[in-house]
């Protein structure tokens, strides 16, 4: 069997990801601004309780929307498996796609990285916020494909 | 790549914990370039036996042998593989990312084989062309009519050059002139030398394949060949 070049495979599965988040405009861009929000939430000087009760709704929500997100894209799933997709593969486009949105709001604020002083425990969290993401998507993931193979029943 | 279907047996549980068989032992030999359709009403389990050829389904005893590889022995990175470069699958229930617009949802297979997708855009605007469906190349899957639908998943499932062609259902909901247009389409391909594999419930369809096998509750019932046909 053929060996997949690294690049291609990761060039397509941007390429896929770009044409989602195209489709999916609003709901992304919630997703990051939610996201931006809790980074500037470092410079109004808040007390670290505020900052933690912050991070709590924000990754609790965030995993809301992930989980939603997974859930309904079942048929997807389903049709990238029928197709020859391997687990992995579906794996990695949904995490892309997530990390994308993480990525994008790092972005935004960077700038104010240098502008301002900006406390790096805000980043901490968003690296905790962003793995714990990274472990639900997965999760949910492999329980999703789990169960149409399970059912296994394509029409 | 020949496919044998030995001794196939595939039982399902139903919700009150009783076992149905829907596939009752089934032997068959498709051979490469062939062109063979399973015909038998809804429920005699042709998508159950289409879908164990394309190694979706596994079967509950007997063996499904891809060329050499028998799909129960065979690694689930191994069937992806060759269910990816030597299958186009086009389904009963057209399946199609709604996210991605036609053309996007005809390159889809080269995104999961890693193929660079700018490499297979020309292929693809003639794949469109020829198939009649260049013009609604910017539309979205809840856009366009069945028979659009059904050629979008030929045209995708014929992206990678497959060296077989799975149809469940391929004319289901369309008229008569659309089905007619798709089993022309199947027919070239077979003339093309890919392996066609369809199952339908109209008989009439029998006619353009090479092999007909008649199904009936899990089984063959009646097998016709062009030579027996003539």
């Amino acid at each position: 069997m053929g060996r997949i070049n690294i690049m291609d495979y990761f060039k397509n599965i941007l390429w896929l990801n770009l044409k989602k988040l195209k489709s999916n405009i609003l709901y992304n861009l919630l997703f990051i601004f939610i996201n931006l929000f809790f980074l500037f939430s470092s410079n109004f000087n808040l007390p670290y309780f505020i900052l933690i009760y912050f991070f709590v709704t924000i990754t609790c929500s965030n995993l809301l929307y992930i989980i939603i997100r997974i859930v309904s894209q079942e048929n997807i799933f389903l049709l990238l498996r029928s197709l020859g997709s391997s687990i992995l593969f579906i794996l990695i486009i949904n995490i892309v796609e997530i990390l994308f949105n993480y990525l994008i709001s790092l972005i935004i604020f960077l700038p104010v990285i240098f502008i301002k002083r900006t406390d790096f425990y805000i980043f901490s969290l968003y690296l905790i916020e962003i793995i714990i993401s990274i472990i639900i998507i997965m999760i949910t993931s492999i329980f999703v494909i789990a169960k149409i193979e399970k059912e296994k029943k394509i029409k | 790549m020949d496919i044998r279907l030995i001794n196939l047996f595939k039982s399902y549980k139903t919700s009150e914990d009783r076992y149905i068989d829907s596939i009752n032992g089934i032997n068959v030999d498709i051979n490469y370039q062939n062109y063979v359709s399973f015909v038998g009403p809804s429920g005699c389990g042709k998508s159950t036996l289409l879908n164990m050829i394309t190694g979706i389904l596994k079967p509950t005893k007997g063996e499904v042998y891809w060329g050499k590889y028998p799909i129960t022995k065979t690694s689930d990175k191994i069937i992806c593989e060759i269910r990816r470069k030597k299958f186009g699958i086009i389904f009963q229930e057209t399946k199609f990312v709604n996210e991605l617009n036609v053309e996007d949802n005809i390159l889809l297979p080269l995104v999961i084989s890693s193929i660079p997708v700018e490499q297979k855009i020309k292929y693809c605007n003639i794949l469109m062309e020829k198939l009649k469906i260049y013009n609604i190349r910017k539309r979205y899957p809840d856009q366009i009519s069945g028979g659009e639908k059904k050629k979008v998943a030929i045209a995708r499932a014929l992206i990678n050059n497959p060296e077989i062609i799975v149809a469940d259902e391929p004319t289901a909901n369309l008229d008569n002139n659309s089905a007619i247009e798709v089993f022309n389409i199947f027919t070239n391909l077979n003339k093309m030398g890919l392996t066609v594999i369809i199952a339908t419930h109209d008989e009439r369809f029998g006619n353009y394949c090479k092999e007909v096998y008649f199904m009936e509750n899990g089984q063959i019932k009646k097998f016709l060949s062009k030579e027996s046909k003539q």
